[in-house]
């Protein structure tokens, strides 16, 4: 008994500072950030209670219906392509050719850059007149498009976010196909099965623990991104890459409403919730 | 025969997507380099293979060979902020989070599993649900334009990482080895620094190395929390080369190659044990 109470103490002991800098800088001000939702709140001026004005204000806002519609869009497209894709590549990988090292080195990179650099690297490839994505465009097709104007800019972003994406599937991916024993193929090959069957049937459920967490995960960091639309389109033309971050980022620090943009930081919680509540079930399991 | 076709035609499809995912993923990175390394002039001839190779817009972005330096016009200030801020960052994270983390995987104390499921919760939700609170917050505490308000803001970040991977590395030391410690007379304290640590050097080390990345990379919080050029770093002085009227690609895309080696690096050096990280509960079982 006594020896119970000494690790209970122990264990209080190592872990208090990190819980308590963390109850200073994140779960204090997550809770900061609810309760501020429910007051008029102007920086430089003192809050004054709203009750649920916030709220109503944000549901009665097109830009903020837009936004979610437009976050919701680019996610479920992005994290689609970078599944696909993932596992496109992954598979590749796990063949054996000459150059694999190299080539997989070089897929990975993007994931190893920070999302900044990848966001100037394709303001610069994207650019209309001297980019190399227009020179590419013109050399094959004799056209040229505004990667970033109101036509194209959606799939430009949607297409930023799978480049630098897809390694991270790729990788888990690869990880989990090397944990697919070879000689539950060679039985299926034995018994006739097409190359369909087996990746239906051999490898789609070998690896399907991984694909959950992986998407989930992606699905709530491509939600919650920021630093890629921030830096090419600030939300712009007009408001077509108005996505969640970016609208909470202009309530507060372009209009000063820190109540509407508290207001929209809570709406978002529960979809965020949900998706890491299923990543802890999977992990769990 | 019919086997030998089908399989060069397996072999020609495999070297086809090599090549494919191979300039997929190089074109933007070559775009940057090619663009980094060329002598100004020739980026605005559009040529999209460069005639010569240049130092100048790396040396440039020194100031070297600039006539006019002002705060901010050089990327050096940017690059020693980022740096000594990841790495206190990076110091900080990794000696709270090895102490949580222990007491998280191996001591009994209630509480422990919520405490454990928190900070899986806290690293992978988005931050910018805290952006609104952290800068009012920070506002009030006198913390906005402070070096230390930006390192207890990126802990929020890093911190969660750190206590929730080294949790993981660990619970992978056999408990027979501490327990035969413990059998010899080694109290706590001597278990792990005799014990733990040696066998949990390089998850530590490569933890370390990715909440230095995760730091550097980051981009909201000196966003929001700092406008000062003197005290900002490197990912927003990023953004003030793309904010410009003229943008200056040669310098942005050389500031950018320096910006991004530091993380890419680093990044490799420790990336088999990252992808061990958080899939890891779903490939082990």
């Amino acid at each position: 008994m006594r020896l119970k109470t000494r690790e209970a103490l122990e264990g209080y002991t190592f872990s208090t500072p990190a819980f308590l800098l963390l109850f200073l800088v994140l779960f204090f001000p997550f809770a900061y950030v609810i309760y501020i939702s429910f007051f008029s709140k102007t920086f430089g001026y003192e809050p004054v209670f709203a009750g649920l004005k916030n709220y109503f204000l944000i549901i009665s806002d097109p830009v903020f219906k837009y936004s979610l519609y437009i976050s919701t869009l680019y996610t479920v497209v992005a994290v689609l392509f970078k599944l696909l894709l993932g596992l496109a590549f992954a598979i590749l990988f796990a063949q054996e050719f000459k150059g694999r090292t190299l080539v997989r080195t070089v897929a990975v990179i993007p994931w190893g850059i920070p999302l900044f650099v990848v966001a100037a690297l394709f303001f610069w490839f994207f650019d209309y007149n001297l980019g190399l994505a227009n020179a590419i465009l013109k050399a094959l097709f004799g056209v040229k498009i505004f990667w970033l104007g109101p036509d194209w800019v959606v799939p430009s972003i949607i297409y930023v976010n799978v480049w630098k994406g897809i390694p991270f599937f790729m990788v888990n991916f690869l990880g989990a196909l090397q944990t697919i024993p070879r000689s539950l193929y060679e039985a299926a090959e034995i018994d006739g099965a097409s190359a369909w069957e087996r990746f239906r049937h051999i490898t789609i459920p070998g690896i399907k623990y991984v694909m959950l967490i992986v998407c989930l995960l992606s699905t709530i960091w491509t939600f919650g991104e920021f630093d890629t639309i921030f830096f090419l389109t600030r939300g712009g033309p007009g408001y077509l890459t108005h996505i969640v971050p970016i609208y909470i980022y202009h309530q507060a620090f372009s209009n000063f409403n820190v109540g509407t943009a508290a207001a929209a930081s809570v709406i978002s919680v529960p979809i965020f919730l949900a998706l890491i509540s299923v990543i802890l079930w999977a992990l769990r399991r | 025969m019919k086997r030998s076709t089908s399989l060069l035609i397996k072999k020609i499809a495999i070297y086809i997507s090599a090549i494919i995912v191979f300039v997929w993923t190089a074109l933007p990175l070559y775009w940057m380099i090619a663009t980094a390394f060329r002598p100004e002039r020739e980026i605005y001839e559009g040529l999209v293979i460069p005639k010569q190779l240049s130092l100048n817009s790396i040396l440039a972005i020194f100031g070297f060979g600039e006539e006019y330096i002002t705060v901010g016009s050089t990327i050096t200030p940017y690059m020693i902020n980022s740096t000594y801020i990841s790495i206190i960052v990076m110091v900080v994270s990794t000696i709270l989070g090895v102490l949580g983390g222990y007491a998280l995987a191996r001591m009994r104390f209630p509480g422990k599993d919520i405490l454990s499921s928190l900070s899986l919760f806290a690293y992978v939700f988005p931050t910018v649900v805290i952006m609104v609170p952290i800068f009012y917050l920070f506002s009030m505490w006198k913390l906005v334009n402070s070096p230390t308000g930006l390192i207890l803001a990126l802990l929020s970040h890093t911190l969660p990482y750190t206590l929730w991977m080294l949790r993981g590395f660990f619970q992978t030391i056999p408990v027979d080895i501490e327990e035969a410690a413990f059998i010899d007379g080694c109290n706590r304290i001597k278990t792990i620094i005799r014990i733990v640590f040696p066998l949990s050097t390089p998850g530590i080390v490569a933890t370390a190395t990715y909440a230095f990345i995760l730091s550097w990379n980051n981009v909201l919080f000196p966003l929001i929390l700092i406008s000062r050029t003197d005290l900002q770093v490197v990912s927003i002085g990023i953004l003030n080369y793309m904010k410009a009227d003229f943008v200056p690609w040669d310098r942005l895309m050389a500031a950018s190659f320096v910006a991004t080696l530091p993380p890419t690096l680093l990044f490799f050096a420790i990336q088999r044990y990252i992808v061990a990280g958080l899939t890891a509960g779903a490939v082990k079982r």
